[in-house]
């Protein structure tokens, strides 16, 4: 007969239980990208658990992101924030501990791969929340909850650049300007957004003060001087950044919710598009040519959109219902 | 009973994958308590509309992952740091509330001693933050409240990285000071300072001395390797480490372990508390007092008790000074006296169990002087005592006289009145009235030690004791009586918004004609900083003869002497001060035929209510 558990022993028993007693499911999918068709991954945490663990997933094929059908996944210790991309083989991610992590898929003798921690650095005091890698692929930067924000080069896995209270509040999204190895922007809850040169002396400066926290940023792949900024106050806000000449060139009103991440397409005919996610369950892509209209609109998750990414004239969603979307965005008929 | 508490200090984590490994982690590095969020800090919920509000399953981890009494004394809980209460944006700001509001309800549920969060702003952004914390600790719930406010504004490094200057910046006590103001003034709601790699000025730190300080956090990069490769703080930052330990702090280490092992930030730290252990007779003496209020004695009106007695008794530098300023009033009694061989009078008024009847003895066998004592005292228990002393030991030379010092007949004049009636505030314990009383009996060219005492009084910041004399409330007296009362205190979480001005003088002999122990004065105080003014500290000094003299007052405090605590008046409510602003103070020593009492009132910068008007609050009987 089995053991039966005395009805006032519950919480002992749970208490007693290891990680190692209990599935993890990590089910909040935190973010996705996608390299090529045979190479993309997706990264989730358990944020309601017992346990705060993450999970990355690596995919050597893009058509089903269930995680059952991953080529191989890696347990992380604290939940994940963002991952990367350098090569088709190689991907950076950001921990919730504050730890940078880098892995290399190697090849086995036996043919078979396995993910392997190129190598670790815990310099950021705080949750690292947001990278970005700039066009050399060999320097990335990254900012977190520690509001700093630090410029890696990743084969040495040094902090080339540290700045300490780049903003005074956590920093919620950098992006590395295209093409560049030195410039990118940045935003925070302190209500601004800042464009870096680290090739400066003063490499910092404004680009946008409002009055809403700035929650996500990212350039436009199209006009090098152009960047979208989100607010907590679902505006999205264009701005030319040009030296001299920083302007706001529309606002406009897209949610009702804190933006959570802007992505424009890099696809060639389609840069105007720009992806855009809120905290709440709704995928939605912008014409910034056209009045900033809306030319595609999705709401099947059921919960928060974390991440986005465009390939292939498709942009993906990952959201914490557990779901990776794709979205095939017909210039005709979506809305 | 010298045992100074141990350093307590906590580690801080940014996201705690697993409960207790993150105890254990701590626990076994020697932390005696951890900082970890309740819920995961990017966990954001939904509870205004749409498909999230209706999210299933748990917002954070369960309360069974740990015994409650873990949650009750080692687990201080962190509030999300995306909580927005007062952002413009309307469901923004409801999901902000509502996060907060299930935050607090789980950190109460859970019996934590306490949540932290940081404050980046002035309260212009933080009204309505402020609003639901005050809600919250005016309840029933024990929940303390630490809030974070980094030592230095952040935009000064930020701007650091910026073409343009950053232009005038707003000290982040301000944004500390507004919130508690809004919120009263609640004394469940405590500073965790966050220690900078730049420090303020000196003037700026001590104001934080002035606050509920709770805890100090230091980032694990304000650490410089020493020599021997362990980590270390700045000269700078011991220095600040040794003010706050005054206070009852405990320390917070946050951010990346730098070195080997975490426990050795812990070593460090309490290598430096240790450091800061005073243990000096006078620390001893005053341990466990600290910022604790105390009506002054009214020795006249009330006779003292042994344990009292015994206690004053044990201070070595009173004495001693007395000894001496007898002595050399011996001295100058004699090089005027024609008659060498006559003996000098000493009256001891006030003899309690007659140890400036000793140091009497003592100073005129060191001058070879005989001499005549009369001990006058009131209180018929301690005369047991000095009617002991003069059978067994003093004989002939001491008369010991049952009697109030006012009503005696003495038989004949005295060279010398040696008495110790001062208070902390000098005259508060009416040694004017009481030697006016002995005043016939002194020969014309007689010498009183003491021969003059003066007060002192500075404004002082102090959230601490104005909460405290909050509390005092008595149901029996005035409803303002416990903020027109003075107290006895040895003042601790206190900062000094101006240096100490004399108040009173006070001579003897009084030749005066007419005695006249009524006083009025005006100060004015120069405020340096923005601050908060909370009440007067007082304190005291005198000469008793000559150069020979005791002092409480901080500048020329006598080393080692421990008899007097310094005195506080209250004001009724907090006056905001701004720097360049002026404090005028009144304050009156006021007589009658039964009782004398202080009144006082504050005309600048704004005119506020005369305190204890007529004495209704609060007199010294005669």
């Amino acid at each position: 007969m089995d053991f039966l558990t005395p009805p006032n022993l519950n919480a002992d028993v749970y208490r007693n239980m290891t990680i190692t007693d209990r599935p993890v499911s990590n089910k909040h999918l935190q973010f996705i990208s996608i390299y090529n068709e045979k190479s993309a991954i997706l990264g989730g945490s358990n944020l309601t658990d017992r346990y705060w663990s993450g999970t990355v997933w690596y995919y050597n094929d893009i058509t089903n992101f269930d995680r059952d059908k991953a080529s191989l996944q890696i347990k992380t210790e604290s939940g994940v924030c963002d991952g990367i991309f350098l090569q088709s083989d190689k991907f950076v991610i950001g921990e919730d501990s504050g730890t940078l992590q880098v892995f290399d898929l190697s090849a086995k003798p036996s043919d078979s791969e396995e993910l392997q921690c190129a190598g670790y650095a815990a310099l950021h005091d705080n949750s690292l929340l947001t990278l970005s890698a700039f066009a050399d692929k060999e320097h990335i930067v990254s900012g977190g909850m520690d509001c700093c924000i630090k410029v890696w080069d990743i084969s040495e896995l040094m902090a080339t650049y540290s700045f300490g209270f780049a903003h005074t509040d956590i920093i919620t999204c950098v992006d590395a300007k295209p093409e560049s190895d030195t410039e990118f922007v940045s935003t925070s809850y302190d209500c601004e957004a800042l464009m870096w040169d680290i090739r400066l002396s003063k490499p910092a400066q404004s680009i946008l003060k409002r009055d809403a926290g700035l929650t996500a940023i990212c350039w436009s792949f199209k006009q090098p001087n152009i960047v979208a900024i989100g607010t907590d106050d679902g505006e999205i806000i264009m701005v030319d950044v040009r030296k001299g000449n920083v302007n706001v060139l529309s606002i406009s009103s897209a949610f009702s919710r804190p933006v959570h991440r802007l992505l424009f397409n890099p696809n060639s005919g389609r840069m105007e598009e720009l992806a855009a996610c809120c905290d709440d369950v709704c995928v939605e892509v912008f014409d910034i040519n056209n009045q900033f209209s809306l030319i595609y609109k999705d709401d099947r998750h059921t919960d928060f959109v974390r991440d986005l990414t465009w390939f292939d004239s498709h942009l993906y969603s990952c959201s914490w219902d557990t779901v990776v979307l794709k979205h095939t965005i017909d210039f005709e008929n979506n809305i | 009973m010298s045992n100074q508490r141990p350093v307590s200090c906590g580690l801080d984590f940014c996201s705690a994958p697993d409960l207790n490994n993150c105890l254990f982690t701590a626990n076994s590095s020697k932390y005696e308590f951890i900082c970890v969020p309740l819920v995961h800090p990017l966990f954001k919920r939904e509870f205004v509309s749409g498909s999230a509000k209706k999210r299933a399953g748990p917002f954070t981890r369960p309360d069974i992952v740990l015994c409650s009494s873990d949650w009750n004394t080692l687990i201080i809980g962190k509030l999300s740091p995306h909580i927005k209460a007062d952002s413009k944006n309307p469901s923004l700001k409801k999901n902000s509330e509502e996060t907060l509001k299930q935050e607090l309800a789980l950190a109460s549920h859970l019996g934590l001693v306490g949540v932290t969060f940081k404050l980046t702003k002035g309260i212009k952004e933080n009204a309505n933050l402020s609003r639901i914390i005050c809600d919250k600790v005016s309840s029933m719930c024990s929940l303390q409240v630490w809030i974070q406010v980094p030592m230095e504004n952040p935009i000064k490094q930020a701007y650091s990285y910026r073409e343009e200057d950053c232009g005038k910046v707003e000290s982040p006590w301000e944004w500390w000071n507004a919130f508690r103001i809004v919120c009263d003034y609640n004394r469940k709601l405590g500073v965790a300072l966050i220690v900078s790699h730049d420090l303020p000025d000196q003037e700026e730190i001590d104001r934080w001395l002035g606050e509920p300080v709770k805890c100090l956090i230091f980032p694990t990069t304000l650490f410089i390797t020493n020599k021997k490769g362990y980590p270390v703080l700045s000269k700078a930052h011991q220095v600040l480490v040794k003010k706050f330990a005054m206070l009852e702090v405990q320390f917070v280490l946050t951010g990346q372990n730098r070195y080997q092992s975490i426990t050795y930030y812990h070593n460090y730290l309490e290598y430096l508390w240790k450091d800061c252990e005073s243990d000096g007779a006078v620390e001893r003496y005053a341990r466990g007092y600290e910022d604790y209020l105390q009506c002054p004695l009214q020795p006249l009106m009330d006779n003292l008790e042994s344990q009292t007695y015994e206690v004053f008794e044990k201070d070595p530098v009173k004495y001693s000074q007395y000894q001496t300023a007898i002595y050399q009033a011996i001295s100058a009694v004699r090089s005027k006296s024609e008659d060498k061989s006559r003996k000098i009078v000493i009256m001891v008024v006030g003899a309690g169990r007659g140890p400036l009847v000793r140091a009497s003895l003592n100073a005129a066998k060191k001058a070879n002087q005989p001499i005549k004592v009369y001990a006058v005292e009131k209180n018929p228990n301690a005369v047991l005592t000095l009617q002991a002393l003069e059978k067994d030991l003093w004989e002939d030379k001491v008369t010991v006289v049952s009697c109030d010092m006012r009503e005696w007949n003495s038989p004949e004049n005295a060279d010398i009145v040696v008495s110790e009636l001062l208070g902390s505030f000098g005259d508060n314990e009416l040694s004017p009235e009481c030697l006016d009383g002995i005043q016939r009996f002194v020969k014309p060219d007689g010498i009183c030690i003491p021969t003059s005492y003066t007060s002192y009084i500075a404004p002082v910041q102090s959230s601490k004791l104005y909460n405290e004399v909050r509390q005092c409330r008595d149901k029996d007296k005035h409803s303002l009586a416990h903020f027109e009362t003075s107290y006895v205190v040895h003042l601790q979480n206190k900062y000094d918004i101006a240096k100490p001005q004399p108040l009173f003088t006070f001579k003897h002999p009084n030749n005066a004609t007419i005695t006249d122990n009524s006083r009025y004065d005006t100060k004015v105080f120069k405020v340096r900083q923005n601050s908060v003014l909370h009440g007067f500290s007082g304190y005291f000094d005198t000469v008793l003869f000559n150069n020979i003299t005791l002092s409480i007052k901080p500048s020329t405090h006598s080393p080692g002497m421990f008899s007097w605590f310094p005195i506080f008046f209250p004001i009724r409510e907090p006056i905001q001060l701004k720097a360049g602003d002026q404090i005028v103070v009144h304050f009156w020593r006021q007589c009658n035929s039964k009782n004398v009492w202080y009144e006082w009132c504050i005309s600048e910068p704004f005119p506020g209510p005369i305190h204890n008007p007529g004495g209704r609050s609060y007199t010294i009987g005669l």
